[in-house]
């Protein structure tokens, strides 16, 4: 039945800041019940000149905010993947969602007031104005 | 403290994992996306599991003339039947719903987002926007609304 297989693909971004935790908790328990297969992605903002030896010591650290979630994901029976992609988070996420044509982007949202949104804008609000597919906010 | 150590020791994620969905509220409008809207969450109670809720909240006008009221019977009857086509499209697609109606003045996000708090909805599945096509990437102003205030999970729905 093809309702079954309504999200397939289901992008996380997450960035290892608290609700991440929750984030991927509602992640898991949706991937449960929806019976799809998860990628958490962690996008790595910043500048990508580093020294060879540093660039490694980084990547790896990079590696573990995504790797951990897939293996919480994996101790419940959910099947993962983690992605580490260098780039501005917002553009990342939705090329990523429109390229490998996710069925769902399930984004957590810090809640910023009003007037802080104003200046710094967030990644939440590029994402759910621009996304390719349908965006579940996670509060 | 012990206290603290049988706090930890509850499964307070696991517990919140498992009400993923359950009580869903879909906010409809009377507007060419709505069927498929409609649709889609009719899809996702299917997959998911969960009760869906349709809600409409008719939006009355300012008055013209100060101290002349207006009068909401007809616009309330039209948000009425808005309510009856939405919930026949979710019967067709095999999905029993309950309606709310609501009247309000001003953004009815600000209503849909009391309303899903007050009866405690676990999601709210919204459409992006209601109909124009030129801005089709932005979100409409209700959705924008609904995503920003609500308290629990929102899915936003592209046509």
């Amino acid at each position: 039945m093809w309702v079954q297989k309504m999200f397939q693909k289901v992008l996380v971004p997450i960035d290892g800041s608290p609700i991440t935790a929750g984030l991927v908790a509602y992640a898991i328990g949706f991937a449960k019940k929806a019976g799809c297969s998860l990628t958490f992605l962690y996008v790595v903002d910043g500048p990508q000149t580093v020294p060879a030896a540093e660039a490694e010591k980084q990547k790896a650290a990079n590696m573990r905010i995504p790797e951990e979630s897939r293996e919480k994901a994996a101790t419940e029976g959910v099947s993962s993947t983690s992605r580490v992609e260098p780039g501005k988070p917002a553009e990342t996420i939705i090329c990523m969602a429109d390229r490998e044509k996710f069925d769902l982007i399930i984004l957590g949202s810090r809640g910023y007031s009003r007037l802080k949104r104003l200046i710094v804008g967030s990644v939440a609000d590029k994402v759910m104005e621009h996304a390719p597919c349908p965006v579940l906010i996670f509060r | 403290m012990v206290w603290q150590l049988l706090l930890d020791e509850l499964p307070f994620e696991n517990l919140r994992s498992n009400s993923v969905v359950e009580k869903i509220l879909v906010p409809v409008d009377g507007s060419k996306v709505m069927e498929r809207n409609v649709r889609f969450a009719c899809d996702i109670v299917k997959a998911l599991g969960g009760a869906m809720t349709l809600i409409h909240v008719v939006v009355l006008p300012a008055s013209m003339e100060p101290g002349v009221p207006i009068d909401p019977t007809p616009l309330e009857q039209a948000g009425a039947r808005i309510l009856e086509a939405a919930q026949k499209v979710a019967e067709d697609s095999g999905c029993k719903t309950e309606g709310i109606l609501e009247t309000d003045f001003g953004n009815a996000g600000h209503r849909i987002v009391r309303v899903a708090q007050e009866k405690g909805f676990t999601l709210i599945v919204i459409g992006a926007r209601g109909g124009s096509k030129i801005v089709n990437m932005l979100l409409g102003s209700v959705c924008h609304t609904v995503a920003y205030n609500a308290t629990c999970p929102v899915l936003i729905v592209r046509p």
